[in-house]
């Protein structure tokens, strides 16, 4: 079935067209929620929350633009509120800056590191970190954009972002020589 | 010898072309949760119509009432009597015939004598009631009294005929006509001519 048609159904809270969008895009979904999220059962919690509210509006949807990137949209404020959820209850991280010189260049040959090593790195972030590196890196917001999202400076953002690479590079580079040859 | 490169570009494009497989399972808390939603919803919009009717049934019920106060609060304003006391004074119905005479005799100068009509109404409790007048009181007899003083005697005359007030005004006419008016006028004529 075409995918306009599935959407035409699920709007009409079509069980099966609901079920079968499901199918299509869990998976590019849950990957999604997997690098914003703390650990799998954090991320399987926020996949179902994403398409519970995909299909509660998706009479909001019009058609104009990808629905693939509607709904990792969605997914996305999803895995920020949650963030912000939790992150109420934690003492907030050290915001001090650090400045651009810093050393976040590393030997590009990460082809060797196994998936699941990389995405624990990025799990392992403090949660702030992940948040910025995620939203900077991965889906291309500015600064400006995270500081308004998660509620924070620009520089806090940017000094974050820079913070979370120097972390990966650190752990990465372990897990490189921990890989066996 | 490898360049060096920024971290964030070299996980950015490992992760690029990577996909994880989510549970199907995941599916059914999925649909379970929309049909909580659903069913919240749904009672959200019957309540909110319960209410509705409610609210409407409440209005509709207090209408007839409120409607029924009006007019009980209007009531004594335009319609209600006062009958304290026992009399009540109110225009006489006087045919046309009966208009012209009195006219007339009010040309002969018999003002020093009043007719009076009151209307004798049978004797009430001394409250007030109520009197609907678009619904006119059958029940009650009116009679009507007639009133005759002579102001030169003093005398004060009842009656319920009017043809004894009239016979009494007649004769008292032909009096005026034929004697006293007559002479003083004469009288102040004959006065004012040098």
């Amino acid at each position: 079935m075409e995918l306009r048609e599935l959407i035409k159904k699920a709007k009409k809270n079509n069980r099966e067209a609901q079920a079968e969008l499901f199918k299509r895009y869990k998976d590019t979904l849950y990957f999604l929620s997997i690098k914003y999220c703390h650990n799998q059962e954090d991320a399987e919690d926020n996949l179902q929350d994403a398409f519970v509210t995909i299909f509660s509006k998706i009479n909001q949807y019009n058609g104009k633009g990808s629905f693939e990137g509607w709904m990792k949209r969605i997914t996305i404020y999803k895995a920020i509120d949650r963030y912000k959820q939790k992150n109420s209850h934690e003492i907030p991280i050290s915001q001090t800056h650090i400045h651009e010189a810093i050393d976040t260049e590393i030997k590009s040959d990460l082809r060797h590191i196994p998936l699941s090593t990389v995405i624990k790195c990025i799990q392992e972030l403090p949660h702030q970190y992940r948040m910025v590196f995620n939203l900077y890196q991965m889906d291309n917001h500015s600064h400006k954009e995270i500081a308004k999202l998660l509620s924070i400076s620009e520089s806090t953002s940017k000094s974050n972002y820079h913070r979370a690479k120097l972390l990966l590079k650190e752990r990465l580079s372990q897990g490189k020589s921990e890989t066996p040859k | 010898m490898k360049e060096k490169e920024d971290i964030g570009k070299i996980i950015a494009r490992r992760l690029e072309q990577e996909s994880m497989v989510a549970d199907e399972m995941l599916w059914q808390s999925i649909e379970a949760s929309l049909d909580k939603k659903r069913k919240k919803r749904r009672w959200f919009l019957w309540s909110i119509l319960l209410l509705f009717v409610g609210g409407f049934g409440s209005v509709l019920t207090f209408l007839p009432s409120e409607k029924h106060t009006t007019e009980t609060l209007t009531a004594p304003e335009s319609h209600s009597v006062e009958t304290s006391s026992q009399t009540i004074e109110v225009p006489i119905t006087i045919s046309k015939e009966e208009l012209a005479n009195s006219t007339a005799n009010k040309d002969d100068k018999t003002t020093d004598n009043h007719i009076i009509a009151v209307q004798e109404q049978p004797k009430k409790e001394n409250r007030t009631k109520r009197v609907n007048t678009t619904k006119p009181d059958t029940t009650t007899v009116v009679t009507t009294t007639y009133h005759y003083y002579n102001n030169s005697t003093g005398e004060m005359m009842n009656t319920h005929k009017k043809e004894t007030i009239d016979s009494i005004l007649n004769s008292e006419k032909n009096v005026l006509d034929n004697g006293k008016i007559k002479d003083s006028v004469q009288k102040k004529k004959s006065e004012n001519r040098p």
